[in-house]
């Protein structure tokens, strides 16, 4: 009865928007820096979301200069009083990364996200088909690398946590299974056998367990793969089980069913499997591909809205359910990066998918690839 | 039930500038969820961890998984819902072809193995020649026994491409559910999901969409 009364509301209820409280606006900052490598810099401080390169003098200052082939840097904290200085910085991108994600401690004593890399699914025509190859590429989309040779088709890469390792979808062997590689040998193998096929594999944070999607039972269902064995968690009649992800202790996973009519995100406790899953999403009818952030306080997932797929925020605490981004392209697969205020989603507009940026409180969309290539199934570094 | 479903789905839908074909595909499926979540309410959907009954229930080889362990409880829905566990031979090993060497069907029968298309969303074949034509299919696999099939279950672009994986993989198996029902042995069917991957039509219209709602057969000949 509840539902057909919620029915009759949505019918005729309108758009309510329901915001995070957002952080104090970024800090100015000065930065004087006579060098290539400023515009990255730039960018990644910029994207970290508490600061706002200026170019006039601001209480917080940052100065770069060039010493033989390193790097020296001074950061003044206006906060704090103090003045720290960075030596032998290397002169690359990846140098520069590290600064950005030094300076963030430094100034906020929190963790940047400039160091982590990013993995995703490139799919590219080939004949008369498609080709799909995982790449590696830094946080900005720079350096991007392939690192599987299948000549086949592969997809949801996920890197292991605190690893070189990654794990992703094959159909190199016919049907679609995990595999399991490593970003520098680039050498893959079977993941762990079992028959039918498996897709949207997903690990917890300790490493331990692996959820994925399989019909080795005959459906579409939930199973978990720990310690050399795979168990079934979840089947329902004329249900379609998609996209699971673990909360950051390993004890609960969120994923989509369409048990009850559309796909929507339910939870369910890995210690009460026979207790009814609890459902998170209500407010729109299509939601899929959710991500739990590390913080644990948050799911990132995709909703349809008037025909539209976006980005939305699920807050465990609140029960809010809250649109992040807006427009008319479509945007799915979020994945968090380790600070569990940023996320990486891409787009689909009929022929091309690019990946974007989120800082989750200003909201900002910010395209970090572009050029030749279909980029899917974005992955954030886990930490 | 069933009308009251339909009239509820057509006033949600009368905003939509719509063209016929697109408003009636969007009020069958409107009537399917509403059947669903009315059967949800009414208690018909109420134990979600549901198998197979214990006649149907062929299990794990080899202890390969732990299943759900719920076999006291029957499933209502079999004649649309069968569970068929996976062929015991894997593919590429001890005789059982790769899935890479399995191929179109050469003209001669290549009527028998025609395509099938779903509705959106829904994975079961609701047009009765589509059904005839599986039933006409597992004639033949039963009648050559040598004959391998791998089916592949595929989506149109609308959902999302992570659900539409699973949505594949339900469809595939489905299909192969009822050739396994009209008596063709398990152990030679194959599936496979392709979700949105694969489009034949590469348009964005309703009839290319309906066009990629669909399973494809490839087969091997021993």
């Amino acid at each position: 009865m509840r539902n057909l009364i919620f029915l009759f509301c949505a019918l005729f209820a309108e758009e309510i928007e329901v915001r995070l409280k957002t952080a104090a606006e970024a800090k100015p900052v000065y930065l004087v820096m006579d060098h290539p490598l400023r515009t990255v810099l730039e960018f990644d401080l910029n994207g970290g979301g508490f600061l706002h390169v200026v170019d006039r003098k601001a209480p917080h200052l940052i100065q770069v200069f060039e010493d033989g082939n390193m790097l020296q840097a001074t950061v003044v904290n206006p906060e704090r009083g103090t003045k720290r200085h960075f030596a032998n910085i290397p002169a690359d991108r990846k140098g520069i990364h590290r600064l950005s994600d030094l300076i963030y401690k430094e100034l906020f004593g929190i963790e940047g996200i400039a160091s982590c890399r990013l993995l995703y699914a490139q799919r590219d025509s080939s004949g008369i088909g498609f080709i799909s190859e995982i790449y590696c590429c830094d946080s900005d989309g720079a350096n991007p690398e392939r690192i599987t040779f299948d000549n086949d088709y592969c997809v949801t890469p996920s890197f292991y946590p605190k690893s070189e390792d990654f794990f992703y979808i094959s159909y190199k062997q016919g049907q679609s299974k995990i595999f399991r590689s490593n970003v520098k040998s680039k050498k893959s193998e079977l993941a762990f056998e079992l028959r039918g096929s498996q897709v949207l594999p997903s690990m917890d944070r300790q490493g331990v367990q692996m959820a994925f999607i399989s019909d080795v039972a005959g459906r579409p269902d939930l199973f978990v793969h720990s310690f050399g064995k795979s168990r079934q968690l979840f089947s329902a009649p004329r249900a379609t089980q998609a996209s699971p992800t673990f909360s950051p202790d390993g004890q609960k996973i969120a994923f989509v069913s369409d048990k009850d009519g559309s796909p929507r995100v339910y939870l369910m406790d890995l210690h009460q499997v026979r207790k009814s899953l609890h459902l998170l999403t209500k407010r729109n009818r299509e939601n899929t591909s959710p991500a739990w952030s590390p913080d644990g306080k948050k799911l990132a997932y995709s909703a349809k809205v008037d025909g539209v797929r976006q980005i939305w925020l699920y807050d465990f605490e609140t029960e809010d359910e809250i649109p992040l981004t807006s427009g008319g392209v479509n945007k799915e697969n979020p994945s968090w990066a380790p600070d569990s205020l940023h996320l990486v989603y891409n787009t689909e507009n009929e022929d091309e998918s690019e990946l974007f940026i989120l800082q989750i409180k200003q909201k900002v969309p910010i395209q970090i690839t572009s050029g030749g290539g279909q980029k899917r199934f974005p992955a954030w570094e886990i930490r | 039930m069933r009308v009251l479903g339909s009239v509820f789905a057509i006033i949600l839908l009368s905003g939509c500038a719509n063209n016929s074909s697109e408003t009636w595909e969007d009020v069958k499926t409107a009537g399917r969820y509403f059947q669903r979540e009315v059967d949800g309410l009414l208690g018909k959907d109420s134990e979600s961890r549901l198998l197979a009954s214990d006649d149907e229930f062929v299990g794990p080889y080899e202890g390969e998984y732990i299943p759900l362990n719920d076999t006291d409880l029957k499933n209502p829905y079999l004649a649309t819902d069968m569970a068929v566990p996976q062929p015991k031979g894997i593919p590429g090993q001890k005789g059982v072809p790769s899935i890479d060497q399995f191929y179109s069907p050469p003209e001669s029968i290549r009527n028998l193995f025609s395509r099938v298309h779903f509705d959106t969303d829904d994975y079961i074949l609701r047009d009765q020649a589509d059904v005839q034509a599986i039933v006409q299919m597992a004639t033949y696999l039963k009648k050559n026994p040598n004959v391998y099939l791998v089916i592949a279950g595929h989506t149109d672009e609308r959902a999302s491409a992570s659900y539409n994986m699973a949505l594949g993989m339900r469809r595939s198996n489905y299909v192969r559910g009822l050739l396994v029902k009209n008596g063709v042995d398990l152990n030679r069917v194959y599936t496979v999901s392709r979700g949105k991957e694969e489009p034949l039509a590469k348009g964005h219209a309703t009839q290319d969409w309906k066009e990629n709602r669909r399973a494809e057969f490839k087969i091997y000949e021993k």
